[in-house]
């Protein structure tokens, strides 16, 4: 980090306006990897609700999506076998709650993966706030001798 | 880092053992042995015993009177007893760990390890511990640790140490820097540089991603904080240019080692590749380092493969592994393409880049004193 903004050149201005622009730059990166996370964290959560509801119910009809706004109905004969994808494309056949668990796991693991990402981004904000705080003294200061004749 | 994957091993290495521990038991217990429908265990020293079940016994001996079923239990259990007051050993069947390989299986596979890399983990815990022995008195936790820790290390091959090839070959060592847009080369070539400088290595970059937008402004600004000269042209030059000049500077300069950036690109842009292909004709990198995030998981696998049929790529590098809970990507990549880690980035400061050293990430996993 730059310290010692006493007499500042043109040079180092021009550094601390890249460094505010990687700043910029990392917080958006991380931004989209939230992003991206909360929406499969919802994807995840719609299962989950989608999972239970259906649990104690006998042969329910769901409106399967088959892309072009279109939909079918489709009757469901068995709502306790679930077909999941646990990574690598390997699917195995699970029960209701066993998926529900898995799924809920997943979500928590998103959770604090969230957290994660939102600290660092915190993080990121505060260090540009104090580059841009930097700049700020040191454009004062430059009008200030300009002011002054110096 | 790897949090998930660290408590599901341990879940399944406790299985293993309470497995293997039951299977110890009913060897001991002789009401156990003869209530089983078949023997679980293979004694080596039984002739009987390894023959499979139903075989005829190929010769009669004439005292040999009983039933054959009864006679084979009692063959079975005077080895057993023989093996355990003469040896003090039981073995260990492959019917007793089949459950807990399958839950290790599934572990692997929702913490993003490839296919083929789960597979090959659990043959060789399969082949390791069927047919072992189990000291009486020895630790059934230390046996399947010992056997995990094989299989990881296995998988995980030797590593790859950045200063002993600086150390033992000519220098400028030219490393080029490849991967997707986005997994944070540029920041890993400042770190690269950063660890290089502690290591008391002189090190220059080359500024070869002249496609992206302020691309050579980022990297000038990271150099200028870890303190690294940067060779760069102005944006659109030919990168190939770009990172010649690097080294005529590093060979006029005695610097040990050219780090080279080169922009961003997805594996099926043939024009991208093809330029890539240009840059290592003309840099002739001594190392083609592949950076990816280690949170792509399996993707991260799939592009590195498809990254090393189309350029080469010598070693690894994975970024944000602090960020990863599942450790898919650093279990499966070395194994997948047969090229080492060399490198996991886990933080945000230039400090936060570690040699990626096997033994030391198995150790962590398995949670190691």
């Amino acid at each position: 980090m730059v310290n010692n903004m006493e007499n500042v050149d043109a040079r180092e201005l021009q550094m601390l306006q890249q460094y505010l622009e990687q700043f910029t730059q990392q917080v958006e990166a991380y931004s989209r990897q939230l992003e991206m996370l909360e929406n499969r964290r919802m994807e995840t959560a719609t299962a989950v609700d989608t999972l239970k509801s259906l649990a104690d119910q006998e042969g329910p009809t769901v409106l399967l999506q088959i892309g072009g706004g279109a939909s079918l109905r489709v009757h469901v004969p068995d709502t306790d076998t679930v077909l999941l994808n646990i990574g690598s494309d390997v699917v195995v056949e699970r029960t209701n709650t066993d998926t529900v668990k898995y799924l809920e796991e997943r979500m928590t693991e998103m959770e604090a993966l969230g957290k994660k990402i939102a600290e660092s981004i915190e993080q990121v904000q505060k260090q540009a706030h104090d580059v841009a705080a930097k700049m700020e003294a040191a454009y004062a200061q430059a009008q200030n001798q300009m002011a002054h004749g110096i | 880092m790897f949090d998930s994957l660290k408590s599901k091993l341990k879940g399944v290495r406790s299985r293993f053992s309470r497995e293997i521990e039951e299977s110890f038991l009913e060897e001991v217990s002789p009401g156990a042995e003869t209530s089983s429908p078949a023997p679980l265990t293979v004694s080596e020293d039984s002739p009987t015993e390894t023959a499979p079940p139903g075989t005829p016994e190929p010769s009669v001996a004439p005292e040999s009177v009983l039933p054959s079923k009864e006679k084979k239990e009692k063959v079975a259990f005077s080895a057993k007893i023989r093996s355990l007051v003469k040896d003090r050993e039981v073995h260990i069947s492959e019917k007793k760990i089949e459950g807990p390989l399958q839950e290790l299986e599934i572990v692997l596979l929702e913490n993003d390890v490839a296919l083929q890399t789960v597979d090959a983990i659990t043959d060789q815990m399969r082949s390791d511990l069927t047919g072992s022995t189990k000291k009486i008195g020895t630790s059934v936790d230390t046996m399947v640790m010992d056997a995990l820790r094989d299989a990881l290390l296995d998988v995980l091959g030797d590593g790859f140490s950045l200063t002993s090839y600086i150390d033992t070959h000519e220098h400028p060592i030219k490393v080029l820097f490849t991967g997707v847009n986005g997994a944070g080369k540029t920041t890993t070539i400042a770190k690269v540089a950063a660890y290089l400088k502690s290591e008391g290595y002189s090190v220059v970059i080359g500024s070869g991603d002249t496609f992206r937008a302020g691309a050579n402004e980022q990297m000038q600004t990271h150099a200028d904080r870890v303190g690294v000269k940067v060779i760069r042209h102005q944006e659109g030059a030919d990168p190939s240019a770009v990172l010649y000049d690097a080294v005529e500077y590093a060979k006029a300069h005695d610097i040990d080692v050219v780090l080279a950036d080169t922009a961003g690109r997805f594996h099926n842009r043939a024009n991208l590749m093809n330029q890539l292909a240009k840059i290592k004709r003309v840099f002739r990198p001594d190392i083609v380092a592949y950076v990816d995030e280690a949170v792509a998981g399996n993707d991260a696998v799939i592009r590195a493969e498809e990254f090393n049929n189309a350029v080469g790529t010598d070693v690894v590098v994975l970024t944000k592994a602090d960020m990863d809970t599942k450790g898919g990507a650093a279990i499966s990549i070395a194994h997948t393409i047969g090229r080492p880690i060399m490198f996991l980035g886990t933080g945000q400061e230039y400090s936060n880049i570690i040699p990626f050293e096997p033994a030391a990430l198995v150790s962590d996993l398995l949670g190691d004193e």
